[in-house]
């Protein structure tokens, strides 16, 4: 725990001396474990006591303790919430795939996110003074994932003395001078989403803050050169590339014409997932991409891309490749107003995405990046902080969201579009954007059911 | 007669009913939650945001509760191979992915099979893991190789689950294995199968602590 910092609660020092033990579990002195918890010896040994009649720690001989029986109980994890409703109205598929189903589908080892980095340079006392510089809060899911963080912000509060954010509207000099504030005000660690990843001003800036000692992490979108980053939280951009087209070609049985919307220019998402989705149409020989075009992740740009490309000429294409629902939004309502049939669709993200694809019964793939990787970040920041060791590489679970009845032989479902979807939210909620939504949702207390029975 | 009959008790009560409850039912959102461990709303509330800012819970991207990162460390540690937390997730949901089959890490011990953290399959290879299974074929496994084994429930001799499963690790008397969970109408596990956990073995075998 960080030194100094008393803990309020007994459930606070209960999850402080369960967690201070070592990776086999040597058995610490009671003294040790007191003083590294911050306990004073009356409340000390009577909770050690305590924790020890019920089986959570056992005694070692001369005083000491480590974690007992039940503790090893803890190791019992889910790692995600199961949709229990999924399993039992899937349709049936066919057990064993052969083995060019396996690789063409899903299989993406990254060895990256394996790697893990010591911490212990920047351990320091709480509470931080953290420094956020934003790339811009000029659309919904911009705005959902600093949502997120703020959710975060404030669960931490304790450890968290100021919580300092920049916003550059997407300019990279911009950003650079904000970076400077930042540090100038005495920030412990910077977490950055970067305007653009082709900027060497930007590269060379972050660089002296690490070189000077302050921590940085990127979310969202990382630098170009990534030496100077303790850790890049994200989610996986080629997942969401490839997943997408492979359902989007194999929806069009391997054959026909695809418009292929991009996010925006420059930004490492937009190019990771583009790059994904063309390797994935390349394995369909059939499939002729007609147009890729940027949209900036806006409806607007979505709407106007679709327009420019039948003003150009152009036939009505069989599938449109959205990399988000952000512009998805906007090429389905140009469809859809202009009473025209509308082509199969990717991109997900905003609820406005499922409800009209879902409504106007589109069939579509959707996978959200998830906003909800703002609020991972500020955790990664404090076990930084702590002198905790962190995954290089940190990226939050993609599921795949489906309407039923639209899988294919190589995507589908984890969770179904008709659940996921939020009726009774706004268009513009992105439904990523994890425990900070529940504000908007108008039940407050939502869904419970049976699980892990 | 594990009670101290001191406010010690209630504190360890709240902690057992905040890490359990995630397992039984899903609740989402802190009252609901609160209320499902017997909590008032308003202790209840602190002790659930307390719980979560700790890492002994976490959520969903919807809202849902899970156990969380300090529970999990704390959970392997004891079991002797906490150097796994941090590599766990991404390990066994990549497996989950390329598998389409529940992924578990697990200890043997004794002829038993403590499971450990794990991601769910889906569709029909769906399979929610007990917590503790008895190796009931083969009686022993050898460490140094891949194998198809049938688990029964604690203290049944009857096969309830096939799983292919590869070591990782072992200390002393524990053997920690990464597997997949065979759904019943599956015939064997194929060579595809194999390579994907035999790939989440090797990378889980680079981040095992080597002995002192």
């Amino acid at each position: 725990m960080p030194t100094g910092e008393i803990p309020r609660s007994n459930l606070i020092r209960i999850a402080r001396i369960l967690g201070c033990f070592d990776h086999r579990n040597n058995p610490r002195p009671t003294h040790e474990i007191l003083q590294e918890v911050g306990m004073s010896r009356s409340t000390g040994f009577g909770l050690l006591r305590a924790l020890t009649l019920r089986g959570w720690l056992e005694r070692v001989d001369h005083g000491s303790l480590r974690l007992g029986p039940k503790a090893a109980g803890l190791a019992f994890v889910p790692l995600e919430a199961v949709d229990t409703a999924l399993p039992r109205s899937t349709a049936a598929l066919p057990l064993d795939r052969s083995s060019a189903d396996l690789h063409h589908a899903i299989s993406e080892w990254d060895a990256r996110l394996f790697e893990t980095v010591a911490t212990d340079a920047y351990k320091r006392a709480a509470p931080f003074r953290i420094g956020f510089a934003n790339a811009s809060l000029s659309n919904e899911w911009r705005r959902a994932m600093f949502e997120s963080m703020r959710y975060a912000e404030r669960l931490h509060a304790d450890r968290i003395d100021a919580f300092l954010v920049r916003e550059a509207g997407d300019d990279a000099g911009t950003q650079v001078d904000q970076i400077d504030e930042l540090v100038e005000s005495g920030i412990d660690l910077l977490l950055v989403s970067t305007t653009n990843a082709h900027s060497p001003l930007l590269d060379r800036k972050l660089k002296d803050v690490a070189d000077s000692g302050v921590p940085v992490v990127a979310v969202d979108r990382r630098p170009r050169d990534p030496s100077s980053l303790v850790s890049f939280v994200t989610a996986s951009d080629r997942r969401i590339g490839r997943i997408s087209a492979l359902w989007l070609a194999e929806r069009l049985k391997g054959a026909g014409r695809i418009w292929m919307l991009s996010g925006l220019e420059g930004a490492s998402p937009a190019m990771r997932r583009q790059s994904a989705a063309f390797s994935g149409f390349s394995e369909f020989p059939g499939i002729r991409i007609e147009a890729v075009t940027y949209t900036d992740w806006t409806e607007e740009g979505g709407r106007k891309a679709v327009q420019r490309l039948f003003d150009q000429g152009s036939a009505a294409p069989d599938g449109i490749w959205c990399d988000s629902g952000l512009q998805g939004v906007g090429s389905l309502k140009f469809f859809i107003e202009n009473e025209l049939p509308v082509p199969a669709h990717t991109g997900g993200d905003l609820n406005q995405m499922y409800k009209l694809a879902l409504y106007h019964k589109v069939p579509f793939v959707a996978l959200d990046y998830p906003a909800a990787m703002g609020a991972r970040v500020v955790e990664v920041a404090l076990d930084i902080l702590s002198g905790k060791s962190v995954p290089r590489r940190v990226e939050v679970p993609v599921p795949i969201v489906l309407p039923r009845g639209m899988e294919t032989a190589s995507v589908r479902a984890d969770t179904w579009a008709e659940r996921h979807v939020g009726w009774d939210l706004p268009g513009t909620a992105i439904l990523s954007q994890g425990p900070s939504l529940r504000g908007l949702r108008s039940d407050g207390e939502n869904k419970q059911g049976s699980r892990h029975g | 007669m594990d009670k101290t009959g001191t406010p010690y008790d209630k504190a360890i009560d709240t902690f057992e009913g905040l890490v359990e409850k995630p397992l039984e039912k899903i609740v989402s959102g802190p009252l609901p939650l609160a209320r499902a461990v017997g909590l008032a709303t308003t202790s209840g509330y602190r002790a659930v945001a307390i719980a979560e800012s700790e890492g002994l819970l976490s959520r969903s991207t919807e809202g849902v509760y899970l156990r969380g990162p300090s529970t999990l460390a704390a959970g392997l540690s004891a079991l002797g191979f906490g150097e796994f937390a941090l590599v766990a997730e991404p390990v066994l949901i990549q497996l989950r992915q390329s598998t389409r089959l529940t992924a578990f890490l697990g200890v043997l011990s004794d002829g038993a099979c403590a499971i450990g953290p794990f991601s769910s399959g889906r569709g029909i290879t769906f399979v929610s893991p007990q917590r503790h299974y008895s190796l009931l074929t083969p009686a022993s496994f050898d460490a140094d190789r891949l194998a198809e084994v049938s688990l029964a429930h604690q203290f049944e001799a009857v096969a309830a689950q096939r799983a292919v499963i590869s070591s990782v690790s072992d200390r002393q008397d524990r053997l920690c294995i990464v597997g997949v969970l065979l759904p019943g109408t599956r015939e064997e596990a194929g060579n595809e199968l194999r390579s994907e956990l035999v790939r989440a073995a090797d990378l889980l075998c680079s981040h095992s602590e080597k002995p002192e």
